[in-house]
This record gives structure tokens, C-alpha cells and sequence, in this order.
């Protein structure tokens, strides 16, 4: 460590998406310049850190790498314990749902580095419980809070108010943050004019209607209104109506450049779309296995935040499009409204906290 | 044999229950240790159970690779192949030749350790992807001593072999893999054993 600085190591879990790695990106952003931060992950999206300024390494996970998982578990650890010694951070933040073993041991060789551990809620019911032994191996706990929070009936809701450290929801970027509708559609080559929906359901056949990607599509193009997808295997098999392919980190600076979202409730997806104000379809995937999304969404509707719907096969898409045509705006409203702030500057000033005491 | 995901649950399982056997700890750690350290009882396990070792022998489930399938694909020499400072091109050049001498053989599994995310290509080909530090990104200091990039790769070298099991570490530059490593490549598999259900899926061969 360089006198005076504190230094802070920020690793991610692999997961699906690009959430774990988006928190920590939110949290590095809200510290100041002169402190140093160094990110690992064992997300393969660990490039986009690049555009950050950031230093970054990845580490191959356990699927990536198909070793037994106790190989991999003692890999992982002798692989960060060589950063933890060359890099010697005062604290380490680690996001994810599951710490690996090995990450104990690692932290153990070098006792010099704190411990936070970053740790959404929303659990499934019943799942996971055994992890939060875990905590034992952390000087802290933040976890990022979920505007669904009262619907969570997940093993990290009855945790000690003394024992975490809870703080608002967590997105990087705050409303005042993204880029105006004009400036957005250019920056992703998207037409100037007409309605344009973004649609996040994960994987999918955009040209089968019994498929959920293909069913919004379907129900959007009928509208005239225009398909965005992230994934370029969707856009390459469209055939028919005008799907556009948008690629950029973060997408949600250019948020404003979509009329509508039509995503699966993802924590960041879900509070990226409600906080930054876009009228929301929220299609939760039931086949996650911690992330309660259904909880999140069912919430989100019952509070008239965003629409949701288990699918939106056999016609189903058609009149939730134009229930949210019709209301989005009103649900747009009322989820910022009901927005606390955005917990990353909480998040990141306790990190800074715990390091300060190594 | 390559476990199923059926057989690799139960294996967890029966790893989980074994550790929560009473006496697992002690066991762990110190009858085992005394009998590893007793020339006795290790002469006689060996005797007995005749560990395996060399090309062919060993289990190392990893991601084999687009260019082999079969039953014993876990039991294929894992041979890591090393470059640094290549242009993205020659890069992903080293792969796709690599990869086209593993469909062509069938006879190895390869693990790439480079200094460019080349995520794409890796999973194009099914295979494993380790990335060091790139030595310039490593010279600025924001990764450690500027001057300890050899010693940062060498270190994530050591594990790799040591947690991939690896048979060989070849090494490669922009003119792809050294010519010794690739007649070495050619040549292991006749060390290979005749029983050993693998086929190149290029060249449809099989060895056993």
C-alpha cells in the first residue's frame, strides 16, 4: 500500500448477468480518486472495467474451468491469495451470494486485509441459510437494499439490524446520471423518432411467439414499436420487424433512449428500470436458484410500481403492452417516488470505514 | 470415466456426509499425515491400490474441448500452453491451430494461459482460458511491484500446473507453438493406453 491511500479490492462472484460486477463498479465510483481500487472477477464481462480506468484480473470460475470443485475451491484460493500479497489491499469487498471456500483461507494468509462482504437480499425461502455462517469470515456485511423488501422472505430478511449494515438500493448510476433521449439513441445508432422498447428476458427465439422473447416482440412490432435486445444471437435470428441490437456498459446511461422496458427482475435490471423512471414489464425468471424474482415483482405490482406477468405467452403480451402504454407513466411516477436514494455512497463510505481500520 | 452430473451430485454428497463424519478431522489430519510419512504403509498402498500415473492415466475432469469426446476424455493429458505479449490476432491464431491439432490427434486436452480476454474464442472451441497480467499493464504498478510481473506469472504458472494436473507446459510466440512442443504433441498418443474410449472428433480416430 502506498502511505496515505487506501487501497480496496473488489471481488465478484461469477453469477448470471453482470450484476455482482455492476454493485462493485457502483460502490469503486462513489470513492474518491485517491483511493486506490482493484477489481477481480471471475465474470468473463470483466473487460468492460477497462472503460472505468480500473485495474482488473479475472480468475476462471468453477464452470469455467470444469475442475472438481475442490480442485477449483484451492486454485481460487492460492489464486487470491497471490493478489491479496501483491496487491496487499486494506480491504477486500466481495459481492455475491455465496462466498467459495478457499476465499477463508486466502484472507487468513494475508490478516493485514479486512473483510466486507456485499450481499443482496431477496432470497428464496429456505435456500442458502447454511452461507450465512460465512459472515464469520467478514469484519462487515452491507447488504444492498431491494425496494421489494417487504415481500422478502429469504434468510438475510431476519438478520439482525446490528449485524449488517443496510443501506437503499444499489444501481450505478443515480437518475440525474443518464444521458437525454436524444443523446442516448445516438450514442447506441437507435432511429431518432418513433417508440423503441428494450427487451432483457435472457436467452431466447425472437421469432416464436411461444417463446417469451418472441412473444414481446411480437406484441411491440404489432404497435409499431421498435425491438431493442442486448443479446446478438437474438438479433441476429429476427427475421421479421425492427429489432435493433444495443451493446454498451452501461447500458443504463442510455436508458432515456427507451419508451418502454420489458425485462426479467434481476436486481439490477428491475432497480435500474424503476429508478431511472422507464414504464416496466417485469417477466420474473422462476428458474433462478436463489433470487426470489417472483417475490420482487409481485411487489413492484402490488405497490403500482411496474407491471408484472409469470409470462407473456398465449396472447398475454398483446394487453400487457397496452396496459403499460396506457399507465406506464403512472407506474413510472409512482416507483420513483417511492425510491430512498441510491445506497452505493452508504456502501462505499463503510467500505472505506472498515479499511481504515486495517 | 467422465462423471455424469447425477454421479458428480452424489460424489458432493457422499464428500459432504463423509466430512461430517465424527473422527473426520482427526483422521484428516493426523493419522493420514503419519501414514503418508511412514515408509511402510506407504510402499504397501501402494502395492495394494497401485496408483496410475503418465498420459492416460490420470482423472482430471476439465473442459476437454470441442476436438474430443468419449467416455475417458477426463483421463486425456491436459497440456497448458503459454504466451504473452501476442497481438489479438496471433492470439486467437494460436488457438484455433492449437484446437485443430487437438480434433486432428485426439490425443490431448489443452488450457491456454494468455494475457488478452479472449473469452469468445476459448468458449468457440469449449476450452479453458487462464489470463495473467499484461507485462505493460503490470509495469504501471497497479498491480503490485512494477517490477514483479515474472514472478506474478510464474506463481499463477505453479498452480496451474499443480491444480490442472498438467502433463506439459508448452509455450507458443506469434508463430504459433514451438515445433518441439508440437512433435511432442504428435507423439503422445502412442503413451496413450489402448483401453482409453476417446475420439477425435476431426479426424473420427480413436484410441483403444
Amino acid at each position: 500500500m502506498i502511505a496515505g491511500m487506501s487501497s480496496v479490492l473488489l471481488l465478484s462472484s461469477n453469477g448470471a448477468g453482470m450484476g455482482h460486477l455492476t454493485r462493485l463498479l457502483a460502490y469503486a465510483r462513489r470513492m474518491p480518486p485517491q483511493v486506490r481500487r482493484h477489481v477481480v472477477s471471475l465474470s468473463q464481462a470483466v473487460p468492460v472495467v477497462e472503460a472505468e480506468g480500473l485495474p482488473w484480473e479475472y480468475l476462471a470460475s468453477q464452470g469455467a474451468s470444469g475442475l472438481r470443485p475442490a480442485a477449483w475451491r484451492r486454485l481460487f484460493a492460492e489464486q487470491v491469495a497471490e493478489i491479496l500479497h501483491r496487491v496487499d489491499p486494506d480491504v477486500l469487498v466481495f459481492d455475491g451470494t455465496h462466498p467459495y471456500s478457499g476465499l477463508d483461507e486466502a484472507l487468513a494468509s494475508h490478516p493485514r486485509t479486512r473483510a466486507v462482504w456485499s450481499r443482496r437480499g431477496m432470497w428464496r425461502a429456505g435456500r442458502n441459510a447454511d452461507q450465512l455462517a460465512k459472515t464469520a469470515w467478514f469484519d462487515a456485511v452491507v447488504e444492498p437494499g431491494d425496494l421489494s423488501a417487504a415481500a422478502d422472505r429469504g434468510a438475510t430478511a431476519t438478520v439482525p439490524e446490528d449485524a449488517v449494515l443496510r443501506v437503499p438500493p444499489v444501481t450505478l448510476l443515480d437518475p440525474g446520471q443518464t444521458h437525454d433521449r436524444a443523446d442516448a439513441r445516438a450514442a447506441l445508432g437507435l432511429p431518432a423518432e418513433g417508440a423503441l422498447a428494450l427487451v432483457s428476458l435472457g436467452a431466447g427465439n425472437i421469432n416464436d411467439t411461444d417463446d417469451e422473447v418472441g412473444a414481446a416482440a411480437a406484441a411491440l412490432t404489432e404497435r409499431g414499436i421498435g425491438v431493442c435486445v442486448t443479446a446478438p444471437a437474438i438479433a441476429e435470428r429476427a427475421y421479421a420487424g425492427d429489432v435493433h441490437l444495443v451493446r454498451h456498459f452501461p447500458l443504463s446511461e442510455h436508458y432515456r433512449a427507451f419508451d418502454l422496458v420489458v425485462a426479467a427482475a434481476g436486481y439490477n435490471s428491475f432497480h435500474e428500470s424503476l429508478r431511472l423512471g422507464v414504464p416496466t414489464l417485469l417477466v420474473p425468471n422462476r428458474h433462478t436458484s436463489l433470487d426470489d424474482q417472483e417475490a420482487r415483482a409481485g411487489e413492484a405490482a402490488r405497490r403500482g410500481w411496474a407491471l408484472s406477468a409469470p409470462t407473456l405467452t398465449s396472447g398475454a403480451a398483446g394487453p400487457l403492452v397496452d396496459e403499460l402504454l396506457a399507465r406506464g407513466e403512472q407506474l413510472a411516477a409512482a416507483a420513483t417516488g417511492a425510491d430512498p436514494g441510491n445506497g452505493a455512497q452508504a456502501a462505499a463510505d463503510h467500505i472505506l470505514a472498515v479499511a481504515g481500520a486495517a | 470415466m467422465t462423471p455424469t452430473p447425477a454421479q458428480r451430485r452424489r460424489q458432493q454428497t457422499v464428500a459432504r456426509w463423509t466430512r461430517r463424519l465424527p473422527g473426520y478431522r482427526l483422521a484428516l489430519e493426523e493419522v493420514l499425515p503419519r501414514v503418508r510419512r511412514s515408509a511402510t504403509l506407504s510402499d504397501l498402498a501402494w502395492r495394494v491400490f497401485a496408483p496410475r500415473h503418465g498420459a492416460g492415466h490420470v482423472d482430471v475432469p476439465m473442459r476437454a474441448g470441442r476436438g474430443v469426446t468419449g467416455a475417458d476424455v477426463a483421463r486425456l493429458p491436459v497440456v497448458g500452453v503459454v504466451a504473452t505479449g501476442l497481438e489479438e490476432a496471433a492470439a486467437e491464431r494460436l488457438i484455433d491451430e492449437v484446437c485443430a491439432l487437438q480434433r486432428e490427434l485426439g490425443s490431448f486436452r489443452p488450457l491456454f494461459v494468455l494475457d488478452l480476454p479472449l473469452f469468445a474464442v476459448a468458449r468457440r472451441h469449449d476450452v479453458v482460458l487462464e489470463l495473467v497480467v499484461p507485462q505493460e499493464v503490470f509495469a504501471r504498478g497497479a498491480h503490485g511491484d512494477p517490477d514483479g510481473w515474472a514472478d506474478h506469472v510464474a506463481r499463477r504458472l505453479a498452480g496451474i500446473v499443480d491444480h490442472y494436473q498438467l502433463w506439459h507446459l508448452a509455450r507458443a510466440d506469434a508463430d504459433g507453438l514451438d515445433p518441439a512442443d508440437v512433435r511432442l504433441l504428435r507423439v503422445i498418443g502412442e503413451r496413450l493406453p489402448a483401453d482409453l474410449e476417446v475420439h477425435a472428433t476431426g479426424e473420427g480416430q480413436e484410441h483403444g
